[in-house]
Protein backbone atom coordinates (compact mmCIF):
# COMPACT_ATOMS: atom_id res chain seq x y z
CA UNK A 1 0.00 0.00 0.00
CA UNK A 2 2.94 2.67 1.47
CA UNK A 3 6.52 2.35 0.14
CA UNK A 4 9.09 4.52 0.79
CA UNK A 5 12.50 3.56 -1.06
CA UNK A 6 15.69 5.66 0.32
CA UNK A 7 13.82 8.84 0.61
CA UNK A 8 15.47 12.06 1.83
CA UNK A 9 14.14 15.21 2.83
CA UNK A 10 16.84 18.19 3.02
CA UNK A 11 15.53 21.46 3.60
CA UNK A 12 17.33 24.57 2.52
CA UNK A 13 20.01 25.12 4.80
CA UNK A 14 21.58 21.63 4.25
CA UNK A 15 19.37 19.83 7.51
CA UNK A 16 18.33 16.13 7.05
CA UNK A 17 14.75 16.06 8.10
CA UNK A 18 14.39 12.90 6.77
CA UNK A 19 17.89 10.81 5.50
CA UNK A 20 17.52 7.47 3.28
CA UNK A 21 14.30 6.50 5.15
CA UNK A 22 13.25 3.17 3.43
CA UNK A 23 10.09 0.86 4.72
CA UNK A 24 6.59 -0.46 3.20
CA UNK A 25 3.92 -0.84 4.87
CA UNK A 26 1.32 -3.61 3.18
CA UNK A 27 -2.84 -3.37 2.84
CA UNK A 28 -4.36 -3.92 5.98
CA UNK A 29 -1.54 -3.22 8.28
CA UNK A 30 -1.41 -0.91 11.26
CA UNK A 31 1.93 0.19 12.05
CA UNK A 32 3.05 3.24 14.93
CA UNK A 33 5.59 6.00 14.07
CA UNK A 34 7.48 6.63 17.06
CA UNK A 35 10.25 8.94 18.45
CA UNK A 36 11.50 12.05 19.33
CA UNK A 37 10.69 15.35 18.76
CA UNK A 38 11.89 16.73 15.19
CA UNK A 39 12.86 12.67 14.34
CA UNK A 40 11.46 13.80 11.17
CA UNK A 41 7.40 11.97 11.91
CA UNK A 42 5.60 14.89 10.50
CA UNK A 43 8.20 15.31 7.78
CA UNK A 44 7.20 11.90 7.13
CA UNK A 45 3.32 12.51 6.87
CA UNK A 46 3.90 15.43 5.09
CA UNK A 47 5.88 13.78 2.40
CA UNK A 48 2.34 10.77 2.18
CA UNK A 49 0.01 13.55 2.00
CA UNK A 50 1.55 15.11 -0.79
CA UNK A 51 2.48 18.39 0.97
CA UNK A 52 6.03 18.31 0.32
CA UNK A 53 8.44 16.39 -2.20
CA UNK A 54 10.98 14.17 -1.30
CA UNK A 55 14.38 15.54 -1.84
CA UNK A 56 15.75 11.88 -3.37
CA UNK A 57 14.17 8.87 -2.92
CA UNK A 58 10.97 7.36 -4.20
CA UNK A 59 7.17 7.12 -2.41
CA UNK A 60 4.64 4.92 -3.55
CA UNK A 61 0.94 4.64 -2.71
CA UNK A 62 -1.69 1.82 -3.79
CA UNK A 63 1.36 0.99 -6.52
CA UNK A 64 1.68 4.20 -8.06
CA UNK A 65 4.86 6.33 -7.69
CA UNK A 66 4.57 10.10 -6.64
CA UNK A 67 7.86 11.05 -7.91
CA UNK A 68 6.91 14.25 -10.02
CA UNK A 69 2.98 13.58 -9.99
CA UNK A 70 1.37 16.55 -11.52
CA UNK A 71 0.07 19.26 -9.68
CA UNK A 72 -3.29 18.72 -10.79
CA UNK A 73 -3.42 15.02 -9.49
CA UNK A 74 -2.53 15.29 -6.04
CA UNK A 75 -6.26 15.88 -5.20
CA UNK A 76 -6.87 12.60 -6.05
CA UNK A 77 -4.02 10.76 -4.48
CA UNK A 78 -5.31 12.66 -1.02
CA UNK A 79 -8.84 11.27 -1.54
CA UNK A 80 -7.63 7.71 -0.79
CA UNK A 81 -6.09 8.96 2.47
CA UNK A 82 -7.62 9.92 5.66
CA UNK A 83 -5.55 12.20 7.57
CA UNK A 84 -5.67 13.39 11.19
CA UNK A 85 -4.03 16.19 12.35
CA UNK A 86 -2.65 16.69 15.62
CA UNK A 87 -4.33 20.59 15.79
CA UNK A 88 -7.13 19.15 14.31
CA UNK A 89 -7.76 20.80 11.13
CA UNK A 90 -11.55 21.27 11.64
CA UNK A 91 -13.28 24.59 9.59
CA UNK A 92 -14.26 26.33 12.83
CA UNK A 93 -17.52 27.71 10.73
CA UNK A 94 -18.65 24.81 9.74
CA UNK A 95 -20.67 22.53 12.22
CA UNK A 96 -19.26 18.92 12.83
CA UNK A 97 -21.74 17.63 9.94
CA UNK A 98 -20.16 19.78 7.73
CA UNK A 99 -16.53 19.29 8.51
CA UNK A 100 -16.90 15.62 8.63
CA UNK A 101 -18.84 16.06 5.33
CA UNK A 102 -15.94 17.98 3.59
CA UNK A 103 -14.21 14.80 1.62
CA UNK A 104 -17.30 13.10 0.55
CA UNK A 105 -18.23 16.82 -0.96
CA UNK A 106 -14.96 17.12 -2.18
CA UNK A 107 -15.01 13.76 -3.82
CA UNK A 108 -18.38 14.41 -5.59
CA UNK A 109 -21.15 12.13 -3.71
CA UNK A 110 -24.57 12.93 -3.31
CA UNK A 111 -26.38 14.59 -0.84
CA UNK A 112 -28.26 11.14 0.51
CA UNK A 113 -24.85 8.77 0.38
CA UNK A 114 -23.14 12.09 2.42
CA UNK A 115 -26.00 11.71 5.07
CA UNK A 116 -25.56 8.20 5.77
CA UNK A 117 -21.85 7.91 5.62
CA UNK A 118 -21.62 10.77 8.00
CA UNK A 119 -23.97 9.55 10.28
CA UNK A 120 -22.62 6.18 10.36
CA UNK A 121 -18.79 7.25 10.86
CA UNK A 122 -20.31 10.15 13.74
CA UNK A 123 -21.74 6.85 15.21
CA UNK A 124 -18.10 4.98 15.28
CA UNK A 125 -16.70 7.99 17.28
CA UNK A 126 -19.81 8.24 19.35
CA UNK A 127 -20.72 11.87 18.36
CA UNK A 128 -23.60 11.70 16.49
CA UNK A 129 -25.64 13.91 18.97
CA UNK A 130 -23.63 16.55 18.24
CA UNK A 131 -23.54 17.01 14.28
CA UNK A 132 -25.22 20.71 14.46
CA UNK A 133 -22.38 21.64 16.85
CA UNK A 134 -19.81 23.94 16.20
CA UNK A 135 -15.85 22.55 16.33
CA UNK A 136 -15.27 25.57 18.69
CA UNK A 137 -18.18 24.22 21.29
CA UNK A 138 -16.45 20.86 21.59
CA UNK A 139 -13.92 20.01 23.78
CA UNK A 140 -10.38 18.65 22.27
CA UNK A 141 -10.90 15.72 22.85
CA UNK A 142 -14.10 16.06 20.58
CA UNK A 143 -12.67 17.86 18.45
CA UNK A 144 -9.86 15.31 17.65
CA UNK A 145 -12.85 12.61 17.43
CA UNK A 146 -14.60 14.79 14.80
CA UNK A 147 -11.03 15.36 12.86
CA UNK A 148 -11.46 10.88 13.18
CA UNK A 149 -14.60 10.54 11.58
CA UNK A 150 -13.72 13.08 9.05
CA UNK A 151 -10.31 11.07 8.07
CA UNK A 152 -12.88 7.75 7.90
CA UNK A 153 -16.02 8.97 6.41
CA UNK A 154 -14.85 8.69 2.69
CA UNK A 155 -13.35 5.12 3.20
CA UNK A 156 -9.25 5.87 2.55
CA UNK A 157 -7.11 3.39 1.87
CA UNK A 158 -4.55 4.50 3.92
CA UNK A 159 -4.77 6.23 7.57
CA UNK A 160 -2.16 8.52 8.47
CA UNK A 161 -2.45 10.23 12.18
CA UNK A 162 -0.51 12.46 13.86
CA UNK A 163 -0.96 11.81 17.74
CA UNK A 164 -4.61 11.27 17.19
CA UNK A 165 -4.91 10.77 20.79
CA UNK A 166 -3.14 13.54 22.14
CA UNK A 167 -5.78 15.22 23.61
CA UNK A 168 -7.89 11.81 24.87
CA UNK A 169 -8.14 10.33 27.89
CA UNK A 170 -6.94 7.12 28.48
CA UNK A 171 -10.17 4.93 27.93
CA UNK A 172 -10.93 6.96 25.30
CA UNK A 173 -7.47 6.83 23.39
CA UNK A 174 -8.35 3.11 23.65
CA UNK A 175 -11.48 3.14 22.25
CA UNK A 176 -9.97 5.19 19.26
CA UNK A 177 -6.97 3.00 18.78
CA UNK A 178 -9.38 -0.22 19.10
CA UNK A 179 -11.36 1.69 16.25
CA UNK A 180 -8.25 2.10 13.94
CA UNK A 181 -7.67 -2.19 14.88
CA UNK A 182 -11.02 -2.47 13.21
CA UNK A 183 -10.50 -0.77 10.04
CA UNK A 184 -7.07 -2.77 9.69
CA UNK A 185 -9.43 -5.38 9.77
CA UNK A 186 -11.23 -4.31 6.85
CA UNK A 187 -8.38 -3.60 4.69
CA UNK A 188 -7.63 -0.68 5.58
CA UNK A 189 -3.82 0.73 6.27
CA UNK A 190 -2.87 2.85 8.91
CA UNK A 191 0.22 4.62 10.35
CA UNK A 192 -0.13 6.48 13.25
CA UNK A 193 2.44 8.72 14.50
CA UNK A 194 2.63 8.65 18.71
CA UNK A 195 4.83 8.98 21.88
CA UNK A 196 2.41 7.31 23.92
CA UNK A 197 4.76 4.01 24.59
CA UNK A 198 1.97 2.26 27.04
CA UNK A 199 -0.75 2.39 24.20
CA UNK A 200 2.05 0.84 21.68
CA UNK A 201 2.17 -2.04 24.48
CA UNK A 202 -1.33 -1.99 24.28
CA UNK A 203 -2.18 -2.37 21.06
CA UNK A 204 0.77 -4.49 20.32
CA UNK A 205 1.74 -3.47 16.35
CA UNK A 206 4.14 -2.70 14.23
CA UNK A 207 6.81 0.11 15.56
CA UNK A 208 8.42 2.13 13.39
CA UNK A 209 10.99 4.27 15.48
CA UNK A 210 12.82 7.55 13.45
CA UNK A 211 15.63 9.23 15.49
CA UNK A 212 17.43 12.24 13.82
CA UNK A 213 15.60 11.42 10.59
CA UNK A 214 17.18 8.02 10.26
CA UNK A 215 14.78 4.98 10.64
CA UNK A 216 16.42 3.30 13.22
CA UNK A 217 14.12 0.21 14.51
CA UNK A 218 11.13 -1.39 12.71
CA UNK A 219 9.88 -4.17 15.04
CA UNK A 220 6.27 -6.06 15.72
CA UNK A 221 5.86 -5.48 19.09
CA UNK A 222 3.53 -8.32 21.25
CA UNK A 223 0.45 -6.67 22.95
CA UNK A 224 0.42 -6.35 26.49
CA UNK A 225 -2.50 -7.66 27.78
CA UNK A 226 -4.88 -6.00 30.58
CA UNK A 227 -5.48 -2.61 28.53
CA UNK B 1 -24.98 15.98 -14.45
CA UNK B 2 -27.43 16.34 -12.00
CA UNK B 3 -24.13 16.18 -9.59
CA UNK B 4 -22.59 18.68 -11.24
CA UNK B 5 -25.78 21.17 -11.27
CA UNK B 6 -25.53 20.42 -7.50
CA UNK B 7 -22.14 20.97 -6.87
CA UNK B 8 -22.93 24.76 -9.15
CA UNK B 9 -26.10 25.77 -7.29
CA UNK B 10 -24.62 24.36 -3.84
CA UNK B 11 -21.53 27.14 -5.01
CA UNK B 12 -23.38 29.43 -6.20
CA UNK B 13 -25.87 29.71 -2.66
CA UNK B 14 -22.58 29.49 -0.75
CA UNK B 15 -21.28 32.76 -2.71
CA UNK B 16 -24.56 34.44 -1.89
CA UNK B 17 -24.71 33.48 1.38
CA UNK B 18 -21.29 34.89 2.17
CA UNK B 19 -22.05 37.83 -0.01
CA UNK B 20 -25.15 38.76 2.29
CA UNK B 21 -23.02 37.61 6.10
CA UNK B 22 -20.75 40.65 5.09
CA UNK B 23 -23.69 42.94 4.07
CA UNK B 24 -21.91 46.27 4.27
CA UNK B 25 -18.65 45.35 2.92
CA UNK B 26 -20.26 43.29 -0.14
CA UNK B 27 -22.67 46.76 -0.67
CA UNK B 28 -19.50 48.93 -0.56
CA UNK B 29 -17.85 46.68 -3.37
CA UNK B 30 -21.20 46.38 -5.47
CA UNK B 31 -21.72 49.98 -5.51
CA UNK B 32 -18.14 50.84 -6.34
CA UNK B 33 -18.83 48.54 -9.37
CA UNK B 34 -22.11 50.34 -10.12
CA UNK B 35 -20.59 53.73 -10.46
CA UNK B 36 -17.45 52.20 -12.58
CA UNK B 37 -19.81 50.61 -15.21
CA UNK B 38 -22.23 53.57 -14.92
CA UNK B 39 -20.14 56.30 -15.94
CA UNK B 40 -18.73 54.65 -19.39
CA UNK B 41 -22.68 53.88 -19.68
CA UNK B 42 -23.73 57.31 -19.12
CA UNK B 43 -21.37 58.72 -21.58
CA UNK B 44 -22.63 55.92 -23.86
CA UNK B 45 -26.16 56.70 -23.88
CA UNK B 46 -25.16 61.04 -24.24
CA UNK B 47 -23.26 60.02 -27.12
CA UNK B 48 -26.22 57.94 -28.88
CA UNK B 49 -28.42 60.93 -28.49
CA UNK B 50 -26.44 63.37 -29.36
CA UNK B 51 -25.80 61.09 -33.06
CA UNK B 52 -29.68 61.33 -32.80
CA UNK B 53 -29.55 64.98 -32.65
CA UNK B 54 -26.68 65.31 -35.64
CA UNK B 55 -29.11 62.50 -37.45
CA UNK B 56 -31.20 65.25 -37.55
CA UNK B 57 -29.13 68.05 -39.06
CA UNK B 58 -29.00 65.84 -41.57
CA UNK B 59 -32.72 65.44 -42.45
CA UNK B 60 -33.09 69.24 -42.46
CA UNK B 61 -29.40 69.52 -45.39
CA UNK B 62 -30.58 71.42 -48.42
CA UNK B 63 -28.93 72.18 -51.19
CA UNK B 64 -28.43 75.67 -52.46
CA UNK B 65 -28.19 75.71 -56.46
CA UNK B 66 -27.15 79.24 -57.78
CA UNK B 67 -27.57 79.47 -61.70
CA UNK B 68 -26.11 81.61 -64.28
CA UNK B 69 -27.64 84.93 -64.38
CA UNK B 70 -28.38 84.31 -68.07
CA UNK B 71 -30.86 81.44 -66.96
CA UNK B 72 -34.07 82.76 -67.03
CA UNK B 73 -37.46 81.25 -65.53
CA UNK B 74 -38.28 78.85 -68.00
CA UNK B 75 -35.10 77.50 -68.58
CA UNK B 76 -35.20 77.01 -64.36
CA UNK B 77 -37.99 75.44 -64.04
CA UNK B 78 -36.70 73.11 -67.23
CA UNK B 79 -33.41 72.34 -64.65
CA UNK B 80 -35.53 71.91 -61.72
CA UNK B 81 -37.49 69.60 -63.53
CA UNK B 82 -34.37 67.59 -64.28
CA UNK B 83 -32.99 67.64 -60.93
CA UNK B 84 -36.53 66.54 -59.20
CA UNK B 85 -35.81 63.67 -61.31
CA UNK B 86 -32.66 62.58 -59.61
CA UNK B 87 -33.34 59.37 -57.77
CA UNK B 88 -31.41 60.72 -55.01
CA UNK B 89 -33.99 64.55 -54.64
CA UNK B 90 -37.19 64.44 -52.94
CA UNK B 91 -37.74 68.48 -53.87
CA UNK B 92 -36.66 71.31 -55.93
CA UNK B 93 -38.09 74.85 -55.12
CA UNK B 94 -37.35 77.70 -57.48
CA UNK B 95 -36.93 81.04 -56.19
CA UNK B 96 -36.98 83.43 -58.80
CA UNK B 97 -34.86 86.49 -58.57
CA UNK B 98 -37.71 88.93 -57.95
CA UNK B 99 -38.73 86.14 -54.19
CA UNK B 100 -34.29 86.42 -54.21
CA UNK B 101 -34.12 90.41 -54.28
CA UNK B 102 -37.52 90.54 -51.88
CA UNK B 103 -35.78 88.71 -49.49
CA UNK B 104 -32.53 90.43 -49.59
CA UNK B 105 -34.64 93.33 -48.87
CA UNK B 106 -36.43 91.93 -46.32
CA UNK B 107 -32.96 90.40 -44.35
CA UNK B 108 -29.96 92.52 -45.70
CA UNK B 109 -31.29 95.60 -44.45
CA UNK B 110 -29.85 97.51 -47.42
CA UNK B 111 -33.75 98.22 -48.65
CA UNK B 112 -33.23 101.27 -50.28
CA UNK B 113 -29.85 100.81 -51.86
CA UNK B 114 -31.42 98.01 -53.40
CA UNK B 115 -34.33 99.87 -54.46
CA UNK B 116 -31.54 102.07 -56.27
CA UNK B 117 -30.72 99.26 -58.37
CA UNK B 118 -31.61 99.79 -62.05
CA UNK B 119 -31.24 95.68 -63.21
CA UNK B 120 -31.94 92.69 -60.37
CA UNK B 121 -27.95 91.31 -60.34
CA UNK B 122 -29.85 88.23 -58.38
CA UNK B 123 -29.54 84.43 -60.50
CA UNK B 124 -32.05 82.13 -59.83
CA UNK B 125 -31.81 79.61 -57.18
CA UNK B 126 -32.93 76.43 -56.90
CA UNK B 127 -33.07 74.16 -53.09
CA UNK B 128 -32.73 70.92 -53.50
CA UNK B 129 -34.01 68.99 -50.97
CA UNK B 130 -31.83 65.45 -50.72
CA UNK B 131 -34.27 62.23 -50.29
CA UNK B 132 -33.39 60.68 -46.71
CA UNK B 133 -30.61 58.24 -47.96
CA UNK B 134 -28.54 60.77 -48.70
CA UNK B 135 -27.48 60.90 -44.85
CA UNK B 136 -23.76 61.46 -44.94
CA UNK B 137 -21.81 64.18 -45.64
CA UNK B 138 -20.13 62.26 -48.12
CA UNK B 139 -23.38 61.34 -50.32
CA UNK B 140 -24.00 64.98 -49.56
CA UNK B 141 -20.48 65.47 -51.69
CA UNK B 142 -21.49 63.26 -54.63
CA UNK B 143 -24.58 64.58 -54.74
CA UNK B 144 -23.29 68.34 -55.04
CA UNK B 145 -20.67 66.84 -57.77
CA UNK B 146 -23.17 65.61 -59.95
CA UNK B 147 -25.56 69.00 -59.47
CA UNK B 148 -22.27 71.16 -60.22
CA UNK B 149 -21.81 69.04 -63.59
CA UNK B 150 -25.27 70.19 -64.80
CA UNK B 151 -25.26 73.37 -67.86
CA UNK B 152 -26.65 76.35 -66.71
CA UNK B 153 -25.55 75.51 -62.54
CA UNK B 154 -23.02 78.17 -61.32
CA UNK B 155 -22.40 77.37 -57.59
CA UNK B 156 -23.77 74.81 -55.61
CA UNK B 157 -23.66 75.16 -51.58
CA UNK B 158 -24.24 73.27 -48.62
CA UNK B 159 -22.84 74.46 -45.48
CA UNK B 160 -21.88 71.03 -44.29
CA UNK B 161 -18.73 71.98 -41.94
CA UNK B 162 -21.25 71.96 -38.87
CA UNK B 163 -22.48 68.31 -40.01
CA UNK B 164 -19.16 67.61 -40.52
CA UNK B 165 -18.09 68.70 -37.40
CA UNK B 166 -20.42 67.50 -35.39
CA UNK B 167 -20.10 64.29 -36.82
CA UNK B 168 -16.25 64.37 -36.16
CA UNK B 169 -17.03 64.79 -32.43
CA UNK B 170 -19.68 61.75 -32.62
CA UNK B 171 -17.15 59.53 -33.99
CA UNK B 172 -14.46 60.89 -31.36
CA UNK B 173 -17.00 60.67 -28.86
CA UNK B 174 -18.00 56.85 -29.75
CA UNK B 175 -14.86 55.80 -29.36
CA UNK B 176 -13.98 57.33 -26.00
CA UNK B 177 -17.00 55.61 -24.81
CA UNK B 178 -15.63 52.76 -25.92
CA UNK B 179 -12.03 53.47 -24.33
CA UNK B 180 -13.78 54.32 -21.18
CA UNK B 181 -15.37 50.93 -21.23
CA UNK B 182 -12.96 48.94 -21.37
CA UNK B 183 -11.01 51.42 -18.78
CA UNK B 184 -13.96 50.76 -16.40
CA UNK B 185 -14.00 47.05 -17.41
CA UNK B 186 -10.41 46.86 -15.85
CA UNK B 187 -11.43 48.90 -12.92
CA UNK B 188 -14.28 46.36 -12.36
CA UNK B 189 -11.62 43.48 -12.86
CA UNK B 190 -9.77 45.23 -10.30
CA UNK B 191 -12.13 46.14 -7.83
CA UNK B 192 -13.58 42.29 -8.05
CA UNK B 193 -10.65 40.72 -8.00
CA UNK B 194 -9.33 42.50 -5.00
CA UNK B 195 -12.60 42.03 -2.75
CA UNK B 196 -11.80 37.68 -3.76
CA UNK B 197 -8.26 38.30 -2.92
CA UNK B 198 -8.96 39.31 0.48
CA UNK B 199 -11.16 36.84 0.93
CA UNK B 200 -9.19 34.44 0.00
CA UNK B 201 -6.72 35.73 2.74
CA UNK B 202 -8.95 35.25 5.38
CA UNK B 203 -10.41 31.89 4.31
CA UNK B 204 -6.30 30.50 3.78
CA UNK B 205 -6.54 28.18 5.79
CA UNK B 206 -10.38 26.44 4.89
CA UNK B 207 -8.98 26.69 1.82
CA UNK B 208 -5.63 24.57 2.79
CA UNK B 209 -7.83 21.84 4.91
CA UNK B 210 -10.24 21.23 1.56
CA UNK B 211 -7.08 20.61 -0.43
CA UNK B 212 -5.51 18.44 2.04
CA UNK B 213 -9.43 16.70 2.10
CA UNK B 214 -8.78 16.16 -1.82
CA UNK B 215 -10.72 18.96 -2.91
CA UNK B 216 -9.32 20.10 -6.72
CA UNK B 217 -8.79 23.88 -7.72
CA UNK B 218 -11.55 24.11 -9.53
CA UNK B 219 -14.11 22.84 -6.18
CA UNK B 220 -12.16 25.29 -4.13
CA UNK B 221 -12.56 28.11 -7.31
CA UNK B 222 -15.81 27.92 -7.78
CA UNK B 223 -17.47 29.39 -5.07
CA UNK B 224 -15.18 32.50 -5.54
CA UNK B 225 -16.24 32.70 -9.08
CA UNK B 226 -19.69 32.76 -8.39
CA UNK B 227 -19.21 35.55 -6.07
CA UNK B 228 -17.43 37.81 -8.40
CA UNK B 229 -20.25 36.72 -10.81
CA UNK B 230 -22.81 38.04 -8.07
CA UNK B 231 -20.56 40.92 -7.54
CA UNK B 232 -20.60 41.96 -11.32
CA UNK B 233 -24.14 41.05 -11.39
CA UNK B 234 -25.26 43.45 -8.59
CA UNK B 235 -22.99 46.24 -9.47
CA UNK B 236 -24.25 46.19 -13.20
CA UNK B 237 -28.11 46.23 -12.36
CA UNK B 238 -27.45 49.10 -9.90
CA UNK B 239 -25.12 50.61 -12.62
CA UNK B 240 -28.12 50.24 -15.39
CA UNK B 241 -30.34 52.34 -12.49
CA UNK B 242 -27.94 54.64 -11.74
CA UNK B 243 -28.57 55.76 -15.74
CA UNK B 244 -32.13 55.17 -15.40
CA UNK B 245 -32.05 57.70 -12.68
CA UNK B 246 -29.69 60.25 -14.61
CA UNK B 247 -32.15 59.73 -17.75
CA UNK B 248 -35.48 60.64 -15.66
CA UNK B 249 -33.19 63.20 -14.22
CA UNK B 250 -32.66 65.16 -17.33
CA UNK B 251 -35.61 63.76 -19.60
CA UNK B 252 -37.74 67.22 -18.72
CA UNK B 253 -35.04 70.06 -19.30
CA UNK B 254 -33.96 68.02 -22.67
CA UNK B 255 -37.20 68.52 -23.87
CA UNK B 256 -38.01 71.87 -22.80
CA UNK B 257 -34.72 72.35 -24.74
CA UNK B 258 -35.82 70.64 -27.64
CA UNK B 259 -38.84 72.57 -27.93
CA UNK B 260 -36.99 75.93 -27.42
CA UNK B 261 -35.51 74.78 -31.20
CA UNK B 262 -38.69 73.67 -32.63
CA UNK B 263 -37.39 70.33 -32.55
CA UNK B 264 -39.21 66.79 -32.43
CA UNK B 265 -35.98 65.35 -30.52
CA UNK B 266 -36.96 63.02 -27.83
CA UNK B 267 -33.97 62.00 -25.23
CA UNK B 268 -33.40 58.35 -26.17
CA UNK B 269 -33.01 55.60 -23.12
CA UNK B 270 -30.58 52.47 -23.59
CA UNK B 271 -31.90 49.73 -25.43
CA UNK B 272 -32.60 46.32 -24.23
CA UNK B 273 -29.64 45.31 -26.15
CA UNK B 274 -27.31 47.87 -24.28
CA UNK B 275 -29.10 46.93 -21.12
CA UNK B 276 -27.93 43.36 -21.29
CA UNK B 277 -24.50 44.34 -22.61
CA UNK B 278 -23.43 46.13 -19.53
CA UNK B 279 -25.04 43.65 -17.40
CA UNK B 280 -23.21 40.74 -19.43
CA UNK B 281 -20.07 43.03 -19.34
CA UNK B 282 -20.31 42.99 -15.23
CA UNK B 283 -21.07 39.38 -15.04
CA UNK B 284 -17.76 38.39 -16.87
CA UNK B 285 -15.82 40.97 -15.21
CA UNK B 286 -16.49 39.78 -12.19
CA UNK B 287 -16.05 36.39 -13.30
CA UNK B 288 -12.91 37.12 -14.64
CA UNK B 289 -11.47 39.38 -11.71
CA UNK B 290 -12.38 36.43 -9.21
CA UNK B 291 -10.39 33.81 -11.28
CA UNK B 292 -7.93 35.61 -11.84
CA UNK B 293 -7.72 36.14 -7.80
CA UNK B 294 -8.36 32.34 -6.95
CA UNK B 295 -5.60 31.03 -9.53
CA UNK B 296 -3.29 33.10 -8.28
CA UNK B 297 -4.34 32.07 -4.53
CA UNK B 298 -4.14 28.90 -5.33
CA UNK B 299 -1.16 28.30 -7.50
CA UNK B 300 0.36 29.53 -3.91
CA UNK B 301 -1.35 26.89 -2.06
CA UNK B 302 0.21 24.63 -4.37
CA UNK B 303 3.56 25.03 -4.30
CA UNK B 304 4.73 22.10 -2.82
CA UNK B 305 8.30 21.84 -2.24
Amino acid sequence: MLQFNHVVKRYPGGVDALNRVSFSLAKGEMAFLTGPSGAGKSTLFRLIALIERPTQGQICLDGQNLDGIAVRKIAYIRRKLGMIFQDYKLLEQRTVFENVALPLLVSGYGVEEIRSRVHASLDLVSLLDKEHRHPLALSGGEQQRVGIARALVHKPQLIIADEPTGNLDAELAFEIMRLFVRLQQVGISVLIATHDQQLIKQIGCRVLVLHNGRLVQDTQNERVSGG
Amino acid sequence: MKHYLELHIRAAVQSLGQLTQKRLASMATIIVIAIALALPSAFYLLVQNLSKVSEGLGDSTRLTVFLDTAVDQPQAKKLAKKISRNDDVSDVTIISKQQGLEELKQYSGFADTIKALQDNPLPIVLQVQPVKTIDSPEKLDTLMSKLRTLSGVDIVQLDLMLVKRLRALMSIGKKLATILGILFCFAVIFIVGNTIRLELQTRHDELEITKLMGATNHFVRRPFLYTGAWLGLFGSLIACLIVAGMYLAIYSPTEALSGLYESTFQLQFLTMSDVGMIILTGLLAGVLGAWISATRHLRQIDMIE
